[in-house]
């Protein structure tokens, strides 16, 4: 018989003292004294074990380590690229905003010239219905113009809200009243008591403004808009239901985002305005959409704690 | 006064607006002048007088508070008003610091300047009829003294 190597093997053993331990055995046949014989080698490696192991967990938690901070990495760049592209639009329309005004500045003026001329130098010749016509046009789309810039800058620039404590009804019922419904679209109101609340007015009024109208054009067909506010434990609660066409639920992510719209005139800034207002008074717009049956948009506020009952 | 006395001077790079502001004035019944920039305003500033001062506040050649500055020394009862594209809370404040008497953000609507610029104008016109009665009671006041020291 010759001298050969059996393939050693793992074993769990018991000391002398009962310890459980982790044991490699390596087996050899020898001659002992002219015997064959087996000479068996046992090494203890529990600790070598307990090394693997922890090697081991720690490579598997090290993957999904990696994993996560790669998502983080992700979603940090997402936001850099969201914040960078703000700053780019920011710059853009600082820079359009300026060189866009002085040419709107002319036409005003021009515009306003050309009215009071006509109006003063031919007081007895009849302007021509078509000459008022175009000259309201002029107007009109210069305010327009002017819209979208004050648009783009809101958007733009950070932002403070000027707070003064108001009763929010009354920004709404002052909102509202600047809304021209068509004869198909009925506006039912439900104003309930309200806390006064500090907001600041001029962003909330241009909010619900915004979304009475967005709720309005969502109609084209007709239906009814419902304003209703309330308070809820913590919050005032403003909200523009209507019965118009819905949002598909590809777009519900994306309304918020800027220049993304689906109608025809307009740059899509109007709801990512009203976002920033609301956000950057430390509330929300939560927005519930069947497609077809309508949407409801509520502009959610915080009741301060120490609002309690005072007025001023 | 009547407006034709009251004289305007506009700083305008914007050789449109200039056009168009001076026509809308003149036609409400002002005078008016014209200034390209900083330098060619305190040019007629010094040679001419004004009632007022509608000043771009951007300017190509000098800094629009730098040019309030120096417009302020030589006509200081001068009402200056801000036109501006640039608006912002900083600008207003500063601009406000440095001896302007309004601010407005272009493009303005041009009721809302006329208006602005009659409301100036009745201003300048009180506080001068103050200084004519003050000066003429201090006259009175002191030929008083005077008879009874004489």
């Amino acid at each position: 018989m010759k001298n050969e190597d059996v393939a050693p093997y793992e074993y769990r053993l018991i000391t002398k003292e009962g310890k459980k331990i982790e044991a490699i055995i390596t087996p050899k046949l020898i001659r002992y004294k002219g015997e064959r014989a087996i000479l068996g080698i046992i090494t203890d490696i529990t600790e070598r074990k307990k090394a693997e192991q922890a090697i081991r967990n720690y490579s598997e938690h090290l993957e999904e380590l990696v994993e996560e901070r790669t998502r983080e990495v992700k979603r940090v760049q997402e936001q850099l690229l969201k914040a960078e592209r703000a700053v780019a639009i920011g710059e853009l329309a600082t820079m359009v905003g300026h060189d866009l005004r002085n040419p709107l500045q002319s036409i005003k003026n021009a515009t306003y010239y050309l009215n009071k001329e006509l109006s003063r130098s031919y007081p007895s010749v009849v302007i021509s219905q078509k000459t008022m016509e175009m000259l309201q046009i002029i107007n009109d789309s210069v305010n327009y113009a002017d819209k979208i810039i004050r648009d783009l800058k809101d958007f733009s620039l950070t932002i403070k809200p000027i707070l003064k404590k108001v009763d929010v009804n009354v920004i709404v019922k002052d909102a509202l009243s600047q809304v021209e419904a068509p004869e198909s679209v009925k506006l039912v109101t439900e104003l309930r008591h309200l806390p006064r609340i500090k907001v600041d007015q001029d962003m909330m009024r241009r909010t619900f403004l915004n979304l009475a109208l967005n709720a309005i054009q969502a109609m084209e067909s007709g239906g009814t808009l419902k304003v209703s506010t309330r308070e809820t434990e913590r919050f005032v609660e403003v909200s523009f239901k209507d019965t118009g066409t819905g949002i598909s639920k590809e777009n519900m992510e994306k309304i918020f985002t800027p220049f993304f719209t689906t109608k025809a005139k307009g740059m899509g800034m109007g709801l990512s305005i009203c976002k920033k207002f609301i956000e950057s008074h430390g509330g929300s717009i939560r927005v519930e959409s069947k497609e077809g049956k309508g949407s409801t948009f509520t502009v959610i506020l915080h009741i301060p704690q120490e609002n309690g009952g005072e007025n001023r | 006064m009547t407006k034709n006395k009251i004289s305007i001077l506009i700083v305008e790079d914007d050789a449109n607006i200039r056009e168009t502001l001076s026509s809308l004035l003149q036609q409400e019944g002002y005078s008016t002048d014209t200034a390209k920039d900083g330098r060619e305003a305190i040019q007629k500033t010094k040679a001419k007088f004004f009632n007022l001062a509608l000043l771009d506040i951007k300017l190509p050649d000098m800094e629009g508070t730098k040019l309030l500055t120096a417009i302020h020394e030589d006509l200081p009862k001068m009402v200056k008003i801000i036109i501006t594209g640039y608006p912002s809370l900083e600008n207003a404040i500063e601009a406000l610091n440095h001896g302007a008497d309004a601010y407005i953000v272009k493009p303005a609507k041009p009721e809302k300047l006329l208006a602005l610029i009659e409301e100036k104008m009745r201003e300048q016109r009180q506080a001068e009829k103050m200084t004519e009665e003050k000066v003429t009671e201090w006259i009175k006041t002191r030929a008083r003294q005077l008879e009874a020291h004489s």
